[in-house]
């Protein structure tokens, strides 16, 4: 069976698992080639994520009932502006999706004027943006969705974080996948280094020193490539250990280290990749029993734990490889409010009214605990 | 003879005006619920064909439902007070033709909105500017004159009845934006919170008393508090937590620390709305956990902020000398921890960004401090300690 057909019929539930037939797979080649080569030369990474935002929309279409194809999905502007008016995702991830669709249109149609109406009439179905300058009937066009995140970070503690670290192993299916896993999620919780930038890491990249009472780092990922700038991030001495053990297991004896730091277990000279990262990250943190937390939200609790060691915020933006300070605020604000919070709630005690004597003591927390058992 | 500029305007507006009915009026797909208007509540008899133009394009121009509702509401009330100076009834276009008129309605210091006896402020007196410039933007058409020199004219009458300060208009006769009352004290809400649970009808006491813990122990804003779903409660440790799903000006969830005794609150809720439910022979359940709106009345439809605030309202009239609503509990946690925490703290505890809210809305008025039995703060720089010297 051929490999698309095979990926195609693996689908299950109403929405199957949506592989591009081989017309959007030239058409997003098309894309890529025409991108890369255009004035602005973004990078690789730019240009996948736009391809997948290209994707999405097809599966969006199929969803809501609309063209299957992409070439099917750029030739029916009204179906476009239906997904960029009404898919629930946030304004940006739309926002993208736009400019993506607008881009392979430019590319993937010849006729110039037809390329000019199909692009006229996605922007005609989207919603009018107010603006200050221009008359309602003029209005510029933007696209839907909501500018609220709608996904929940916990506020983690130090100890939330060594559970994690502690749990990663507890998936992880033999000795040296182990060590792996555990780098990897140490790397995650004690350094500044984002789930897309794991992948690439090299052992030529690391460089290991002692750390002191100032400079508690146990060691420094030279040549990060990030926004355009290479930015230098140093590991905090908690991941030492584990970083210990996976060069221990990857270092045969003949000289320095090279090659990808984390491989996948077959195919020995591959990287392993963004979204096996992320699994790596997701089911350690299941693990622990702690609700699901995204990358930020572990940034977040490394920020504050920086901050907690006596650094200072100019020190934590360099260590988080930041631009800014206020990226630095907004890392620390949550901690602070929920600390801030929680001082305030144990200051704060509202006394409760008892529950009545005649009402029976057995509580209900939710639907596991069955009413059968009160009586 | 038409030019393309004509056209195309032409164009826009008939896509615009498509779009407009597609979106207040389509339910298919994932509308926002801020598109769709509730049905069966039909607009009020004083909505006029005009108005409800205004509001459309206000809709258009991006404002919210909601806010688009406020700005019509405004206009009529400012079409309201004009009619009552001139003593007969006045239309839309003669009224913001007419500058010396409108710019006298919009300082009007009496209320015609039936919003209760506070008179005007100037912050209504900056609603109303804002509603009739939009109306002047938007119905640049209806009008018949070009929205800048309207607005122009508007202003210079305007200043003739205000005082100009910074960017702001002040009325000369109004009271300014004033300190809220005072805030309940801790006695009236555990009056309240005692009167509240003496109700035995259904699952009402325990959940009146949960959701009033709840607002008075963490300071959440009632619109928040009400959008709770069973699936925002989590744990972290043995803490329980909740992740709030709309927080004011925030992106994102905020996570809040539950106390264990509003805990326990929250856990005789649930027994009691389960039992309650299993009783009458449904499935239907609430649980910390448990996807579905947390606050149930009737059981099977969310409780509404509207009621919520009424049986707040409702319970404190009887228990406290002054009525208080909601907010007001959220006023009473500020002003209970400013006692024993600093001002920055409390501040980042209600989620603000510095402490100028706290100082000009939520804190003791000025003078209040040193009632008696007052005593100094012992935390260090919140108050001067007894004895030091004044500028030290």
């Amino acid at each position: 069976m051929p490999e698309l057909e095979r990926r195609r019929r693996k689908g299950r539930g109403r929405n199957p698992n949506w592989w591009p037939d081989e017309g959007s797979l030239t058409l997003l080649q098309r894309y890529t080639e025409g991108r890369l080569q255009s004035g602005s030369q973004p990078a690789a990474s730019t240009v996948r994520t736009e391809c997948d935002y290209l994707r999405g929309m097809v599966f969006a279409s199929i969803s809501l009932g609309g063209p299957t194809t992409l070439e099917a999905l750029r030739d029916d502007p009204q179906t476009v502006a239906k997904i960029l008016r009404e898919w629930p995702r946030t304004q940006g991830t739309l926002g993208s999706m736009l400019a993506a669709m607008l881009r392979l249109i430019d590319f993937t149609v010849d006729d110039v004027p037809e390329a000019e109406r199909l692009k006229e009439q996605v922007q005609a179905g989207l919603y009018p943006r107010p603006s200050g300058n221009r008359s309602w009937n003029v209005l510029p066009r933007t696209v839907g969705g909501s500018r609220r995140v709608q996904r929940r970070r916990p506020v983690l503690s130090q100890a939330d974080i060594l559970k994690i670290v502690d749990a990663a192993s507890v998936a992880s299916p033999d000795d040296e996948t182990v060590l792996r896993d555990r780098a990897i999620v140490a790397l995650a919780c004690w350094s500044g280094i984002s789930p897309y930038e794991l992948p690439t890491l090299r052992w030529e990249q690391l460089l290991g020193h002692r750390s002191t009472a100032e400079a508690p780092w146990c060691a420094t990922i030279h040549d990060v490539a990030r926004r355009g700038r290479l930015v230098c991030i140093p590991v905090v001495e908690d991941a030492a250990p584990y970083l210990r053990d996976l060069v221990a297991a990857a270092s045969t004896g003949q000289g320095r280290l090279s090659g990808y730091m984390f491989r996948r277990s077959r195919g020995k000279e591959h990287p392993l990749t963004y979204s096996m990262i992320r699994r790596i990250v997701r089911l350690a943190v299941q693990n622990a029993g702690l609700p699901a937390s995204d990358d930020t939200t572990l940034k977040r609790a490394y920020a504050t734990y920086l901050k907690q060691r006596g650094l200072n915020d100019y020190a934590i933006r360099d260590a988080l490889g930041l631009k800014t300070m206020a990226s630095v605020e907004s890392r620390l604000l949550q901690h602070r409010w929920s600390a801030a919070q929680r001082i305030a709630a144990e200051h704060h005690v509202i006394k409760l009214p008892g529950p009545p004597a005649n009402e029976p003591t057995t509580l209900q927390l939710s639907l596991d605990a069955g009413l059968g058992d009160e009586q | 003879m038409t030019t393309k500029a004509d056209e195309t305007t032409g164009r826009i507006q008939e896509a615009a005006r498509q779009l407009s009915f597609e979106v207040i009026a389509s339910s298919e797909g994932w509308p926002s619920p801020r598109d769709v208007r509730r049905p069966g509540k039909p607009r009020p008899r004083w909505v006029t064909p005009q108005l409800l133009e205004f509001e459309r394009r206000a809709r258009l121009a991006g404002w919210s439902a909601s806010a688009a509702a406020v700005q019509m509401r405004l206009v009529r009330s400012i079409l309201k007070v004009a009619a009552r100076q001139r003593g007969r009834a006045v239309d839309l276009r003669g009224l913001f033709l007419d500058a010396d008129l409108l710019a006298a309605a919009a300082c009007d210091a009496e209320r015609l909105d039936g919003r209760g006896d506070d008179p005007l402020t100037n912050d209504t007196l900056a609603s109303r500017r804002i509603a009739a410039r939009l109306l002047m933007r938007l119905m640049e058409d209806y009008l018949g004159a070009e929205a800048d020199v309207l607005i122009e004219k508007f202003h210079a009458a305007l200043l003739r009845r205000c005082d100009l300060k910074g960017q702001t208009y002040c009325l000369k006769s109004g009271r300014p934006t004033g300190r809220k009352p005072d805030p309940p004290t801790e006695r009236d809400i555990e009056a309240q919170l005692r009167d509240v649970s003496a109700c035995r009808a259904a699952y009402y006491a325990e959940r009146n008393v949960a959701f009033i813990c709840l607002l008075a122990a963490t300071g959440l804003r009632l619109g928040s508090a009400i959008e709770i779903d069973g699936r925002d409660f989590y744990r972290l440790g043995s803490n329980l937590c909740l992740a709030v799903p709309r927080e004011k000006c925030q992106r994102e969830p905020v996570q809040v620390h539950i106390p264990p005794e509003v805990e326990a609150g929250l856990v005789r809720y649930v027994s009691a709305f389960n039992r309650y439910i299993t009783e009458r022979g449904s499935t239907q359940k609430v649980g910390l956990g448990v996807a579905g709106p947390f606050w149930r009345s009737p059981p099977d439809r969310a409780w509404t902020s509207g009621a919520a605030a009424k049986m707040i309202r409702f319970h404190s009239a009887r228990t406290a000398l002054r009525p208080y609503g909601p907010h007001a509990i959220r006023r009473f946690v500020a002003q209970s921890l400013v006692k024993t925490m600093p001002r920055r703290a409390v501040a980042e505890a209600l989620r603000w960004e510095g402490v100028a809210t706290l100082d000009e809305h939520y804190g003791p008025a000025p003078g209040r401090c040193l009632e008696a039995g007052a005593r100094p703060s012992t935390v260090a720089g919140e108050r001067r300690p007894e004895g030091a010297r004044a500028g030290t």
